[in-house]
């Protein structure tokens, strides 16, 4: 049974709490306690598989809490529940939480959001993964440029020069961000030609992403595995993040939503290099069988690409949102959604932008099954289908002027 | 004179000289008092002037260094002349129609005249010009006494200037205090609504998830009261008791029946007190904003301070317990609004205060205490936090001034206090500080509102 602890100074939000959720009694195991200091008490005693925390609180607030939780206890879910608006936007800044729920919350919001996070976190956990993980020679390391943006990000007094110069300390680097930002997505009515002119139209997230996606398709080393190139693998990613990009325009999810659709193919990096025999018979498997790749490599693996691009990404420290996008996007009925959200933009981006593109490796494409008008309305999508439709080829095709 | 005296001579001749004689020493005495009166007016700074009248164009009989110098002649090229040369036209006609006009009735005149110098460069002067009594009746002569001023007009129009100046600062700084209480106030609203918002959610929050379990525990108990209807058809009908009793145990067992006889009071209590919650922050909202403009009217001012108290309650809660000590105090006539800001401002300076010297909800501590005398009531609020350092002391109430991080306030606050208390109430703020052991602000203010003798 998952052990799950509720953190409030609120004597009566705890009770409520208590109240209402003793219907999960035989599914969960919940304590309540109504401190920082007493909380972490009880992480010491069995530490808990989720906890659930107010943020304001006296003496050792949530943000303490949780912190000192994920140093000690990294595999624990971190989820805030707190009535403090302002708070949000930090919260989503400095990754110190897996989830933010707001108070109040929809009558099954909460549960909803633990199971979501427990889902991911089993999926993650799952013993096939962790053995072919532990297999893996080495893992590729998260480029240097994004702790160095996450820095400059974190400062509030951060200027739009200052995350231009880690960019273009890096000409290559520089010149690869400023071939993305004209090339592949945005629909800009003009052609950017410096970083400081991309920073401020497209954000500071959003160049971070950029350059930490053109560092690491630059670390790409060898050559092609089972017909699975760099350029084919980079050119599925813009298209999906293009796309995703497109339908969650003006969103607070739009960073990284984007960058979910960059990477949501990291996992084929990983397995192209550190067992490319492997793949190879995968994509035979797929042939034979007439499957979907990813089954296929669930069958050699025990996982697919998506599970391991999710773990690595986790590993990186990449947004929460971002991770558990990628975990599911092969798979995403598994998830219940509350709100329009990463996962549901990636996998309807996905579904689109990938109509009439091979797949990463050249096999037979199988379209995403289920992904229709009634996914839209299960992940809470703000358009119908026709709508997202309209929205991906506005994107497509302005992107194709700039190339 | 001793020879004359001792000669006797023939008596007219003899009359004749002497009275020659007696005539030349007078003519001798006068030429020394003209001289003495000449060098006397030429010593002058004044402009004196003694004008012919008695047929136009007028004609100038004298003139003293003054007015030689000013207009760069020489007497001799004035005295015969005609003033006109002494002034110049333009400018000056209005005036010289007045000394027409005073001439005619022999009466006196003063006027500003524009003054023409030999190189026709002008300059202001003031003359006055009176008929001199000697010639009355028929006058011929006036005299002008003048004077260059030039200067005096330049400082006037100066003057003037500076005035102007005062006056259009005066209103712009009035327009800024108006700006900046505005800006200030809307930053204390901006802020309290998120402090609001925050109180207010936590309540709906456990309101919210009590009437979830009360929905739920009513359903099962809807589906227990079947299954007990079941039972008693079951029995009635003769059926064995314990066939009857195992699904009625088994149902009490699942919806866990001891719980919820223990938890649907719990619940019930916790909704109302959470609606009161969220009835009294918004009642306190309401008399807080106060919307009765810039009124004075009677108000009790210990209810103002547990109103904003109230309000402002997640500004302080987590760095401080807040002690009130209220005594008996008088309604004073004031603009309660106002004063709310003045009373949020000062709390929430203790709150931060408090916070910044690393005090948390336990050991930092805000006091309010109030008190009255005959005519004035003081409420003072003091914390026990980090204290204002003595060479801040002075400027703590001057607009801009601010030692918190940008971002944390406009620096406005105090300087806001202040002029509500001092310039719309007629009272006073005191500070008493020491760093590291806290900081008292005490306001007076007159029980019978502006306009009464000030609290000394």
């Amino acid at each position: 049974m998952k052990r799950v602890l509720f953190v409030d100074d609120e004597q009566p939000v705890l009770e409520a709490l208590r109240a209402r959720l003793h219907r999960l009694h035989g599914k969960w195991n919940m304590d309540f306690v109504h401190s920082g200091a007493l909380a972490l008490e009880r992480m010491h005693e069995r530490p808990y598989d989720v906890i659930v925390t107010d943020m304001r609180m006296p003496g050792m607030d949530g943000a303490q809490l949780l912190e000192a939780v994920g140093q000690r206890w990294p595999e624990t879910v971190r989820i805030v529940l707190s009535g403090c608006a302002e708070l949000e936007q930090a919260v989503r800044l400095v990754p110190i939480a897996h989830q933010y729920v707001s108070k109040p919350c929809e009558p099954t919001q909460l549960e909803t959001v633990v199971d979501r996070c427990l889902l991911l976190h089993d999926v993650l956990n799952e013993p096939r993964l962790r053995a072919l993980v532990g297999r893996l020679r080495r893992l590729p390391m998260l480029p240097r440029i994004y702790s160095a943006l996450q820095a400059v990000i974190k400062d509030e007094n951060a200027t739009i020069a200052q995350a231009a110069d880690v960019v273009s300390a890096d000409p290559a680097l520089a010149a690869r961000v400023l071939q993305l930002v004209n090339s592949a997505f945005f629909r800009l009515a003009r052609r950017i030609s410096n970083i400081e002119q991309a920073v401020s139209y497209l954000g500071f997230q959003a160049i971070r992403n950029l350059a930490t996606t053109a560092e690491i398709f630059s670390q790409w080393r060898g050559g092609s595995c089972a017909g699975l190139d760099l350029e084919r693998l980079q050119r599925h990613g813009q298209a999906v993040a293009a796309a995703t990009g497109a339908l969650t325009a003006g969103t607070p999810i739009a960073d990284d939503a984007l960058l979910a659709g960059l990477l949501h193919d990291i996992g084929y990096w990983v397995l192209a290099q550190e067992c490319p025999q492997d793949l190879s018979a995968a994509v035979k498997l797929a042939a034979q069988e007439g499957i979907a790749l990813h089954a296929a490599e669930n069958r050699v693996f025990g996982a697919s690409h998506a599970e391991i691009g999710a773990y690595l990404l986790g590993i990186w420290g990449l947004p929460y949102a971002v991770v558990e996008a990628v975990a599911h996007h092969h798979q995403p009925q598994r998830v219940v959604h509350t709100e329009f959200d990463v996962l549901g933009a990636l996998v309807i981006g996905h579904a689109l932008a990938t109509g009439d593109e091979t797949t990463v490796v050249p096999t037979a494409r199988t379209p995403d099954p289920g992904i229709d008008a009634s996914y839209l309305l299960a992940v809470h999508a703000p358009f119908d289908w026709d709508q997202a439709v309209r929205r991906v080829e506005a994107g497509r095709a302005s992107s194709e002027v700039h190339v | 004179m001793n020879a004359i005296l001792a000669v006797p001579a023939a008596p007219a001749a003899e009359r004749l000289r002497l009275s020659l004689a007696t005539e030349r020493v007078e003519h001798a005495r006068l030429q020394i008092e003209l001289a003495l009166c000449t060098s006397a007016l030429d010593a002058a700074s004044t402009h004196f002037m003694i004008l012919d009248v008695s047929r136009s164009p007028y004609r100038i009989v004298y003139v003293n260094r003054a007015v030689c110098e000013s207009h760069g002649y020489s007497p001799t090229e004035l005295i015969g002349q005609s003033p006109e040369m002494l002034v110049c036209e333009e400018g000056s006609r209005e005036a010289l129609k007045q000394i027409e006009e005073a001439v005619c009735e022999v009466g006196a005149v003063s006027v500003e005249l524009v003054g023409q110098r030999r190189d026709r460069s002008t300059f202001a002067v003031g003359v006055k010009m009176m008929p001199l009594p000697a010639s009355v009746p028929g006058v011929t002569h006036y005299v002008c006494i003048g004077a260059d001023i030039t200067s005096r007009l330049a400082q006037d129009r100066a003057q003037r200037d500076l005035q102007e100046r005062l006056i259009a600062e005066m209103r712009e700084r009035e327009r800024m205090a108006t700006e900046l209480r505005l800006a200030q106030k809307l930053e204390s609203v901006g802020r309290l609504a998120a402090g609001i918002a925050h109180e207010i959610n936590t309540p709906i929050q456990y309101v919210g998830d009590s009437l979830s379990f009360l929905q739920s525990a009513a359903a099962d108990l809807q589906n227990l009261r079947e299954e007990y209807r079941r039972a008693i058809k079951r029995l009635a009908a003769r059926e064995p008791a314990e066939d009857v009793l195992s699904p009625v145990e088994s149902l009490e067992a699942a919806i866990d029946l001891e719980f919820m006889a223990t938890e649907i009071p719990k619940a019930f209590q916790r909704t109302l007190e959470g609606v009161e919650r969220v009835a009294a922050i918004v009642r306190a909202m309401k008399e807080f904003a106060h919307p009765h403009g810039t009124d004075h009217s009677c108000a009790d001012l210990n209810r103002a301070i547990e109103t904003t108290l109230a309000v402002a309650r997640n500004e302080y809660k987590y760095c401080a317990q807040v002690e009130t000590r209220f005594g008996a105090m008088p309604e004073v006539r004031c603009n309660v609004g106002e004063l709310n800001q003045v009373f949020l401002n000062l709390i929430v300076n203790a709150a931060h205060a408090v916070g910044e010297s690393g005090k948390d909800a336990c050991t930092g501590r805000i006091t309010i205490v109030t008190s009255a005398s005959t005519d004035t009531v003081s409420i003072a609020i003091g914390d026990n936090g980090c204290g204002i350092a003595s060479e801040n002391l002075e400027k703590i109430f001057d607009p801009f001034f601010t030692t918190k991080p940008v971002g944390r306030g406009t620096g406005q606050g105090l300087a806001i206090a202040r002029s509500i208390v001092v310039e719309k109430h007629g009272g006073r703020i005191d500070v008493e500080s020491t760093v590291g052991k806290g900081t008292t602000f005490t306001v007076h203010l007159p029980i019978a509102g502006r306009g009464s003798p000030r609290p000394s």
